[in-house]
């Protein structure tokens, strides 16, 4: 039987199969087996599971790349890139073996790497993603010359291009050329703003170009922005999707929760503990989005369970401080944040929420003490900034809010209440133009808060230079804000019928300012409804509800 | 074949040889780099462990397997103790067993005087570092800890006794590397302390399999560093907030001080464990600055932050500038940052050709050693893992952290800032497949090349003596050691720049760089194929300059602030 079996692959060697070309003649590799004996269960279950296919199909390029996937994600890379290799010699036309080895290999071998990188570029020559990788590896290998051409060839396939764009900045800045490398790497900002990357290389420009306060001000966003910008590249998402461990679906987790989707950070997070119950940082994270879900009492046994573990971690008792303050349970609070700060000084976090307390206990003049020390500590800390610019708008200091959201909104990467406090508080100041900025980006990250919203709505429909207005966007704004607050809601009503007069649709504007009115005459809101009513008079003249001329105005 | 010292200069203070005043010009615009006449010689480092009897096995406890420390720790010193003129070996171990101080004897053997020296100290040992903090002309030390730090001062009879409480000295924080600087120029030597993370008790963290495994640095907090300042009389106060330095917490593990911006005083550089590095530029009034990133110098040419672990700095392309270097995480690349001669730095690593070779590796200990004194400062890089890897052939298999173990790394200038990776050349400094952590260079043996000292965690320490043939003569080297009379120790923060053969080399007296490692307290110089040095120019921590003039060379100098010797 055997013989025969052996017979049989002879043939199909000879013939090829189905009239296809025979496939190309590539040395047997012994399947990896990486030591896993004590990795989590499901990464041990995955890498077996994918050596069996490969065992039985190991001609297939589709099983040695996938089992180099599942290697890879656990980063188990060595073996990983065996199983590219050998995927990529059983099928040479499929450009994802030599793409994701190249990878791999990027930062273990970039001479490799590159050779990898080209075969895959041949086979895939109109991914951007592709040559923006394969001009990093040939910058990471002193290859300059090389990586400007696959950079420039990536910009053209794509001029969203943000990674070419910072490798043509870098280029351009190590050649002295500061003019270029300023406009490349403003232009990578336009795209993403919120990219350490970019803020790194312009603090070396601007210092090389003797503006020592912009290269702080970037230096201070590279703190603000720890992380690298992610790329999206569906190839490697392929190679995420296939990590099962712990940790893996605790970054996925975060991944969700970033994203508002709690739900599944909630589930994200219930696996990773499952799999690492040992893990103070699973039980922190699940009682975390349990208390952005409201659902805090249900969090407090996830941070007992911290506790448990340890102790002398001042993230859990940060974290429990703040369940605990959810729950109104402030001396409790106050005293777990005391020991946070005596096991780690510098937590700039328990530092904010200890002025939280202090404020909500009506201790306004200890609660700045304390934003200040978190902002001394952390000169980036978002919630402190913000913090600092309501108490400011609220005394009356317009100047010092708006230092503090301006503050707030970069470090924040367009936090949107900043942002939106900020834009209206420069358009008031008739900078129009910085406000429109402010909000695109804004919009761009948070395009359902009803404050950017208002602010956006209300500037496109009322600003009074006519460069700034938009009365399509303003409506589709408004009506966004109507769906979000309901058809009772005047403020939201009034901005409707501002965008619909801009639009030059008075009869509907007419329409909604009567509702209005109705619910404000309902509510016996009278000074309302007469400020309703003088509107109303504008609008059935034909005149739009502009805003009048700032004489600081551009 | 270790050659006797030609001058055989004793280096106290009243000795060396005699000296003209040069004049007091600036010196020439600086060049340097191997003699293109005579091609590179071939390195070769002999070890010299057993027949030396330095026999010492780094222990890293019986604690929790993947308790951080373990995988950290530790480092080396080279010093003359004893104030005989060569250069004695301390090297730090883990918890529960003393450190060990070996005294270098006249034949060339180590003999371990820890008991009599007092200078075992029993805390859970990360690193040393070296200096004579109360001007008293003999080396004392500070040690490292997980756990609080000690400061012994040397009693001046190869005798120590722990003054870290009479000094003041107080750091409960996890340190790795240190070091003495005099910041403020007021003639005595300050200490900065990198500390490292807040992890107070062992905890297992795992890898992206889900494999128990030790931590990284990011799950657990940073901590801040510590600048001591010496009041002159015997003590120290903790001036980290005044000076600035308390300003902004990380993950300190190496330092290096030296006058990056040349400006005249020392700043410090700082380089962190997964995080964007520190350049404290020194204000010049009691404050610094912290400046890497606006100056390039703190993260690499992708904005990536990175594992650094050791650092060095020395002028690679003898343009008159400090270059800077750092070993990193596996999967990072070491990197070069030279100086671009306006204060700022470029990440030139690949270009120099040292990205590749280190890619697979991870880097600590560390050192710009010009090994065949051709005038270029060559480059050491130790190795070994914080994150099991693959088993690399030649290693111990037995041995619970085989699976940490990685070669070492040794590169050759070509004199323009270019290397060339010469590790199979070089036997067994890199054949041996260790957990390696410390490196000092010294010139053990004083015969004018600059000899290695590896430390390895969970190993033995190993000396390697520099055997690199002398070629036909063109290997010439001078060793200077600066000492200001008024301090009596040697100058910290001294530059001292050397003119031989048309080509201008500097150098800056201070042992403390590498990971957790002091070494040779001297400057050392390769001459090439120049026999004779024309001039030495020596600018003092306080800005004087001082010229002496032509002298022989392959020779060991003690050049005295003040007189013409």
């Amino acid at each position: 039987m055997s013989r025969l079996v052996s017979g049989c692959i002879l043939v199909l060697a000879l013939v090829g199969c189905g009239g296809a070309d025979p496939p190309a003649r590539t040395a047997r590799v012994p399947i990896p087996d990486p030591e896993v004996a004590d990795a989590d269960p499901p990464v041990r279950e995955k890498i077996a599971a994918a050596r069996t296919s490969l065992r039985r199909s190991p001609d297939s390029a589709g099983a040695w790349g996938r089992l180099g996937m599942v290697l890879d994600a656990h980063g188990l890379f060595a073996p990983a890139v065996v199983c590219y290799r050998q995927a990529a010699a059983l099928d040479p036309g499929d450009g994802r073996w030599p793409y994701l080895a190249g990878i791999v290999l990027a930062v273990d071998d970039p001479v490799e790497a590159i050779t990898l990188l080209e075969r895959a570029a041949a086979l895939t020559p109109d991914s951007a993603v592709l040559l923006e990788t394969y001009g990093d590896a040939l910058l990471r290998a002193g290859r300059p010359g090389e990586a400007r051409r696959r950079y420039e060839r990536a910009l053209a396939i794509d001029p969203q291009s943000r990674k070419a764009l910072l490798g043509l900045g870098e280029l351009a800045l190590r050649h002295g050329a500061l003019d270029e490398a300023l406009a490349r790497l403003q232009q990578a900002a336009e795209l993403e703003f919120c990219d350490r990357e970019v803020h790194a290389r312009l603090a070396r420009v601007h210092r090389r170009l003797g503006d020592t306060d912009s290269a702080r001000r970037e230096t201070l966003l590279v703190r603000a922005y720890p992380d690298l910008a992610p790329v999206s590249d569906p190839v490697r998402a392929l190679v995420t999707a296939e990590a099962v461990s712990a940790k893996a679906y605790g970054q996925r987790g975060l991944r969700a929760l970033a994203g508002g989707r709690l739900d599944e950070a909630e589930q994200s997070f219930r696996v990773a503990l499952d799999l690492n119950a040992a893990s103070v940082r699973n039980h922190l994270n699940l009682a975390g989005v349990l208390v952005r879900q409201g659902r805090t009492g249900e969090a407090m046994t996830y941070f007992e369970d911290a506790l448990a573990l340890d102790d002398r971690d001042p993230e859990v008792h940060n974290n429990l401080a703040v369940a605990l303050m959810e729950l109104g349970r402030l001396d409790e609070a106050q005293d777990h944040l005391r020991t946070a700060l005596q096991l780690d000084p510098d937590h700039d976090e328990a530092q904010f929420n200890v002025g939280t307390i202090l404020h909500q206990r009506g201790a306004v003049e200890e609660a700045v003490t304390a934003y200040h020390r978190a902002l001394e500590i952390n000169p980036v800390n978002v919630p402190a900034h913000l913090a600092l610019a309501r108490l400011h708008a609220a005394r009356g200091n317009t100047e010092a809010a708006v230092d503090h959201w301006r503050r707030a909104s970069a470090f924040g990467c367009y936090e949107p209440e900043a942002t939106a406090n900020l834009a209206m508080a420069e358009a008031r100041r008739g900078r129009f133009d910085h406000a429109s900025v402010l909000l695109r980006q804004g919009l761009a990250r948070a395009p359902d808060h009803e404050p950017m919203l208002a602010a956006a709505a209300t500037i496109f429909a009322t600003c009074p230079s006519a460069r700034y207005r938009n009365g399509a966007e303003a409506v589709r704004l408004a009506n966004r804000l109507v769906e979000l607050n309901g058809s009772e809601h005047v403020p939201t009503l009034n901005l409707l019928a501002a965008a619909l007069a801009e639009s030059r649709d008075f009869e509907g504007a007419i329409e909604v300012s009567r509702q209005a009115l109705e619910v404000a005459r309902r509510r016996g809101e009278e000074d309302l409804a007469a400020v309703i009513e003088r509107r109303l008079d504008l609008l059935r003249s034909g005149r739009p509800l502009h805003q009048p001329a700032n004489p600081a105005g551009n | 074949m270790e050659r006797a010292n030609p001058t055989a200069a004793p280096l106290a203070l009243a000795a060396g040889l005699a000296w003209i005043a040069g004049c007091t010009g600036d010196p020439p615009p600086p060049t340097g780099g191997p003699d293109p006449a005579h091609p590179a010689l071939s390195v070769r480092l002999v070890e010299i462990t057993r027949q030396t009897g330095l026999v010492f096995e780094h222990d890293t406890g019986e604690e929790a397997v993947y308790a951080m420390p373990r995988i950290m720790g530790s480092g080396a010193a080279l010093l003359d103790h004893d104030g005989d003129g060569d250069l004695d070996i301390y090297l730090v171990t883990g918890p529960g067993r003393p450190n060990q101080l070996f005294a270098r004897g006249s034949d060339g053997t180590y003999r371990d005087v820890t008991d009599e020296s007092g200078l075992g100290d029993m805390g859970y040992g990360m690193g040393a570092a070296v200096g004579d903090y109360d001007n008293d002309g003999d080396a004392d030390v500070y040690v490292t800890n997980y756990g609080p730090d000690a400061l012994y001062r040397n009693n001046g009879d190869g005798t120590f006794t722990d003054a870290t409480a009479a000094t003041g000295i107080d750091n409960q924080a996890w340190a790795c590397s240190a070091g003495f600087v005099d910041y403020d120029l007021d003639g005595h030597l300050d200490l900065f302390v990198a500390n490292y993370v807040h992890y107070p008790e062992p905890k297992v963290c795992s890898d992206d399999a889900g494999r128990p495994e030790f931590c990284g640095p990011l799950a657990s907090p940073p901590t801040r560093d510590v600048l001591f300042h010496n009041n002159g009389d015997g003590t120290f106060d903790d001036v980290s907030a005044a000076a600035g330095i308390a300003r902004i917490a990380g993950r300190g593990l190496g330092v290096m001080c030296e006058d990056f911006d040349g400006d005249g005083d020392p700043d410090v550089y700082v380089a962190n464990d997964g995080e964007a590095n520190f350049l404290w530029l020194n204000n010049g009034d009691g404050t610094f600055t912290e400046s890497a990133t606006e100056l390039g110098a703190a993260l690499n040419a992708f904005a990536s932050t990175e594992a650094s672990m050791g650092v060095t700095a020395g002028d690679i392309d003898a343009d008159g500038d400090l270059d800077l270097f750092m070993t990193h995480l596996s999967r990072e690349s070491n990197t070069l940052y030279r100086n671009d001669g306006t204060g700022g730095f470029d990440d030139v690593t690949a270009p120099a050709g040292l990205a590749g070779p280190s890619f697979p590796l991870t880097g600590f200990g560390t050192a710009f050693v010009d090994l065949d004194n051709d005038g270029a400062l060559d480059l050491v890089a130790v190795n070994g893992r914080v994150k099991r890897g693959a088993l690399i052939e030649g290693v111990e298999p037995t041995s619970s952290l085989a699976a940490y173990a990685e070669p070492n790394l040794v590169f050759r200038n070509d004199g323009s800032g270019r290397f060339a990776d010469i590790s199979d050349d070089t036997g067994p400094f890199c054949g041996l497949v260790e957990v390696s952590r410390g490196l000092a260079a010294g010139d053990i043996d004083n015969d004018g090349d600059l000899d290695l000292l590896v430390s390895n965690c969970h190993g033995p320490a190993r000396l390697f003596r520099n055997d690199t043939p002398q070629g036909r003569g063109d290997a010439h080297w001078l060793i200077v050691r600066a000492v200001d009379p008024a301090r009596r120790r040697d100058a910290y923060g001294a530059v001292v720049t050397v003119t031989a053969g048309g080509r201008v080399l500097r150098r800056t007296i201070n042992p403390g760089h590498s990971y957790a490692s002091s070494g040779d307290h001297r400057a050392h110089f390769g001459l090439g194929a120049a026999v004779t040095v024309e001039q030495i120019e020596i600018r003092w921590p306080d800005g004087h300059r001082q010229h002496f003039g032509p002298q022989p060379a392959d020779r060991i100098v003690t050049l005295i602030r003040g007189t013409t010797r």
